[in-house]
């Protein structure tokens, strides 16, 4: 499936009659991508549906306000983002439980969920992953899974291109620890 | 490790990691994003409607309005404070005087009877007892007066002596004899009249 360039969705979405059909090419671009990036961070589908959504009306709602000086998708995965570390700052607050607990809890329903289709080896790393801070799980997942450039990256989390490589030289460092010692 | 080198830099030195598959472990319900495209349009549906924004809610302000808001909440609190402070000019009340009065008020203008009642408690004793002396002896006096001057007696001795013995020297027969006997007890006057 081909995706319409992101100049055309815009172009199309600045004209009030077009602007559905420009919304639902944007939906048709990005949502699984974006899916899978709150996925990765809150575990849990229905978490995930949720915010997804909340993420996209944000976007619906600003699109009118979006400028060309930063890339579409990096303007949207920076949306998720936000989303996803509200509803992570959001549940420690509510649950008032410490960050150990959480990360417990995320476990929990990582191997509960039936919706992880992974192996061992692979649910050893989501569990390595969880034992990070959240900044550099975000930075660890956006270069490992979605291939992300720093430069990308730097524009979705507004941190330098040098603190992201730094970030991710600690993480990967701590997902071997993590890994040797639960071997 | 450097990190300021390629991607696969960092692979040399993890083995752990890199043995690992990287691919995606997480799997969506079937048919999941074929109903995210629906699900979002009908949540951006609902979002037109509930949606604050100015253009959607249907409502608007004078052009500017925001502008001069916050100035003109000031000027209405700093107006408020100064009429409150001029209206007690200083004085004060005690706790909760207002919430009685009207009660108190009306507590005064319903008891009259109360008021008489208590100018007679305050009032000593000998001052009734000397009123209703002074009342008796004014109407005694009145009654001893009014009584004497319509008296036979009275009228009588309002008659001088020379009139009454000429009556009874045109008037007065055989038969008045006794009676007029009986009334003088001075037998001068008995000659006065008959002689």
């Amino acid at each position: 499936m081909t995706h319409s360039e992101d100049s055309e969705i815009l172009e199309k979405f600045a004209d009030p009659t077009m602007r559905e059909q420009a919304f639902e090419l944007l939906l048709n671009k990005y949502k699984v991508k974006i899916y899978w990036h709150v996925r990765r961070m809150v575990i849990d589908h229905d978490d995930a549906d949720d915010l997804v959504q909340d993420a996209f009306v944000k976007v619906w709602k600003n699109l009118h306000n979006f400028r060309s000086d930063s890339k579409l998708y990096t303007w949207i995965y920076r949306i998720a983002t936000n989303e996803c570390l509200t509803f992570l700052n959001k549940k420690k607050q509510q649950n008032n439980i410490p960050l150990d607990e959480v990360v417990h809890e995320l476990s929990e329903s990582l191997t509960d969920s039936s919706y992880f289709n992974g192996n061992q080896a692979q649910l050893k790393l989501q569990q390595a992953l969880l034992t990070l801070p959240e900044k550099q799980r975000l930075v660890f997942n956006m270069k490992y899974f979605d291939d992300l450039k720093y430069e990308e990256i730097s524009q979705i989390l507004g941190t330098s291109v040098g603190s992201l490589k730094a970030s991710f030289h600690h993480a990967v460092k701590k997902i071997e620890s993590y890994l040797t010692a639960n071997d | 490790m450097d990190l300021h080198n390629s991607n696969s830099e960092w692979q040399q030195e993890t083995p752990n990691l890199n043995a690992i598959k990287r691919e995606n472990p997480f799997i969506a319900p079937e048919g999941y994003f074929d109903h995210l495209s629906s699900a979002l349009a009908g949540m951006i549906k609902i979002s037109k409607y509930t949606s604050s924004h100015r253009e959607d809610d249907g409502f608007d302000v004078p052009p500017a309005y925001f502008d001069s808001l916050s100035d003109r909440i000031k000027t209405s609190v700093y107006a408020d404070c100064l009429l409150s402070e001029h209206r007690s000019a200083g004085l004060s009340v005690p706790d909760s005087y207002f919430q009685s009065l009207t009660g108190a008020i009306l507590a005064k203008t319903q008891h009259k009877p109360g008021l008489l009642k208590r100018l007679k408690q305050n009032m000593p004793a000998w001052v009734s007892y000397a009123a209703a002396a002074s009342i008796s002896i004014i109407v005694a006096t009145g009654l001893i007066v009014n009584t004497h001057n319509h008296s036979l007696d009275s009228k009588l001795e309002q008659i001088p002596d020379e009139e009454i013995i000429n009556y009874l020297k045109v008037y007065s027969d055989a038969d008045d004899v006794p009676v007029i006997l009986e009334g003088m007890s001075d037998e001068a006057e008995l000659k006065d009249i008959y002689l």
